[in-house]
């Protein structure tokens, strides 16, 4: 029954369409590197300041501005270069449904931890537990999609949250370490994906759908 | 006639010929493809691949959207409601007899 295999890699295959040209995991990247800017600066602000609450609100602000500017872009940047070659595919929220709730569940509870966080032994132990989260998120997502690199993510986010959780700073300045190293990570694995992508691309001959017959 | 070759009789002819197996997991785990996306994804030609989807809107198991990107024809296929069942009984039926097969 190696044919239920071939059909099951086959709906895998188009389940992480839209994650294989790395793309997404370079915007999400960048949003951990802001998000790291954004807690350095608020360790450096005093306590109780004005600026200290804008920057502990901006990264609900910011997770809107990457969701819609930068989902945007990638579609443009896709349209573009990607779609006319390999197709275009349009996600099913129904086929995510299994992944959502995971990721859904992790977030509340991080989410929620976050809030607790600086009252419970100073917050130290935040880091390793976002750490364990996103690795469990990741080792689901890789499983459900077929998508390899993101057991090694998951690896890094642990490792990245052990070792912040270690480091002798305050919580605030061991959050920005944790979010700088994962936002290092994750750029480095969707630039590694863009570019055997881009390899892969290069096989493909441009503007398949000119010649479409009639269905 | 054994419950084993019973199952088999049932199943969906329509979907249980390969190429349109293919197309149907394919279109059961998004909202729709794109013609292109269908021929890479299933290796078929482009007018084997025609052939397969009109038989399959025929059966009323997806909806062909045809439309322009650009200067070029852009087709969208996607399943239907009935499609949509109709593979997921299918698919269920399948992957018992298979997991009977394999022990």
């Amino acid at each position: 029954m190696s044919e239920r295999r071939e059909i099951e890699e086959l709906m895998r295959r188009t389940r992480r369409y839209w994650y294989e040209d790395g793309l997404w995991e370079i915007a999400v990247g960048g949003f951990f590197l802001l998000l790291a800017l954004l807690w350095y600066a608020q360790a450096r602000t005093p306590q109780g300041s004005p600026l200290w609450a804008i920057y502990a609100f901006a990264p609900i602000l910011l997770i809107v501005l990457v969701y819609t500017l930068g989902m945007r872009l990638i579609e443009r940047v896709r349209s573009r270069h990607v779609w006319p070659r390999t197709g275009y595919v349009k996600p099913s929220r129904r086929a995510y449904w299994p992944l959502s709730r995971v990721i859904g569940l992790v977030v509340a509870a991080l989410i929620a931890l976050g809030f607790v966080a600086p009252s419970i032994a100073g917050g130290k132990w935040l880091p390793a537990l976002w750490g364990l989260g996103f690795a469990l998120v990741l080792a689901v997502g890789a499983r459900f999609l077929g998508l390899r690199r993101w057991y090694a993510l998951g690896a890094w986010a642990l490792l990245t949250g052990l070792g912040a959780f270690l480091l002798p700073f305050p919580w605030l300045v061991s959050g920005a370490l944790f979010w700088l190293a994962l936002g290092l990570g994750w750029l480095a694995c969707g630039i590694h994906a863009l570019r055997r992508y881009r390899r892969s691309l290069a096989r493909s001959p441009r503007g398949g759908n000119a010649n479409e017959p009639g269905v | 006639m054994s419950q084993g070759y019973k199952d088999i009789v049932s199943l969906d002819r329509l979907i249980h010929q390969p190429a349109r197996l293919a197309i149907m997991a394919i279109l059961y785990s998004c909202d729709s493809a794109d013609f292109v996306y269908l021929q890479n994804a299933t290796g078929l030609t482009k007018g084997n691949l025609s052939s397969h989807l009109s038989k399959l809107e025929e059966a009323g198991y997806i909806k062909i959207s045809k439309g322009f990107k650009g200067k070029f024809p852009h087709t969208t296929c996607s399943l239907t409601e009935k499609g949509r069942r109709a593979f997921a009984d299918y698919w269920a039926r399948w992957r018992d007899l298979a997991e009977r097969v394999e022990g």
